[in-house]
């Protein structure tokens, strides 16, 4: 589901800068846009990362041979790093959402229009589960 | 009682950052009525900033409880209680986005003039 979700998220996004393109016959638009879906990729990214990360950590899990066991050693490595993507994402949100505002000059109301892609995508999705749900 | 008191005074810090700022914002006496509006507008964009990240930070920590609590209940559905909870704080997260892109739009833009 949530890969899904995350494919429906960058086709809302790059169609609405279709669009914002279309409508507004510039190219800061659509970047902003585009920009926006970045800030909720890096969002999505972070917070996907970190969550796996810790639930590979339960404790109690067995581990079935040597390369297993190497893994977990890899694993664990990713595991810090993601935690630390996790507790410092909304400063990397915040640094990239400034760079692109205030250094590239996006279109700010387009940034929101791409921040929105996330919530273009669910709502698709649960609608699609909805619809599936009637017929069967 | 110890949180709502630190919850407080982390509040009233934030007052006092968001009152202390405009203050440096006054140079004349002709722009009296436009900087009002700015020095509201950014107390606006701070306080918005505040709210939205106290209340995700409940929001998602409320999240994260009660998927660590159900994997810990049922470790067997650990994978669909992932996807639920990784789409749940997203969602909660997004919204944060959204302030703060419009609190840097206040901040930085300076849609009011100033």
């Amino acid at each position: 589901m949530i890969e899904r979700i995350a494919r429906g998220t960058a086709v809302a996004c790059v169609v609405i800068a279709v669009v914002s393109a279309i409508w507004a016959r510039n190219f800061s638009a659509p970047l902003g846009v585009l920009g926006g879906g970045l800030l909720i990729g890096l969002s999505f990214w972070a917070i996907r990362g970190a969550v796996d990360a810790l639930i590979a950590q339960r404790p109690g899990l067995p581990r079935r041979s040597d390369e297993d066991a190497k893994a977990g050693e890899a694993g664990g490595k990713s595991a810090g790093f993601s935690l630390v993507k996790f507790f410092t994402r909304h400063a990397i949100v915040a640094l990239a959402a400034y760079v692109m505002m205030v250094r590239l000059h996006l279109e700010p109301v387009g940034m929101l229009a791409g921040v929105s892609s996330l919530g273009v995508a669910v709502a698709i999705e649960s609608f699609r589960d909805v619809r599936w749900r009637r017929f069967l | 009682m110890r949180t709502s008191r630190l919850l407080l005074s982390v509040m009233f810090g934030f007052l006092v950052l968001g009152l202390a700022s405009p203050v440096y914002a006054q140079e004349a006496a002709a722009q009296a009525a436009a900087s009002g509006l700015v020095q509201w507008s950014i107390i606006t964009a701070g306080f918005a900033l505040a709210i939205a990240a106290a209340g995700a930070a409940l929001g998602q920590g409320k999240a994260v409880a009660s998927a660590a609590e159900a994997i810990a209940r049922n470790p067997g559905a650990a994978g669909e209680i992932r996807g639920a909870l990784i789409l749940g704080l997203v969602l909660i997260e997004s919204l944060v986005i959204y302030v703060l892109l419009v609190s840097l739009i206040l901040f930085f833009i300076k849609p009011f003039g100033g």
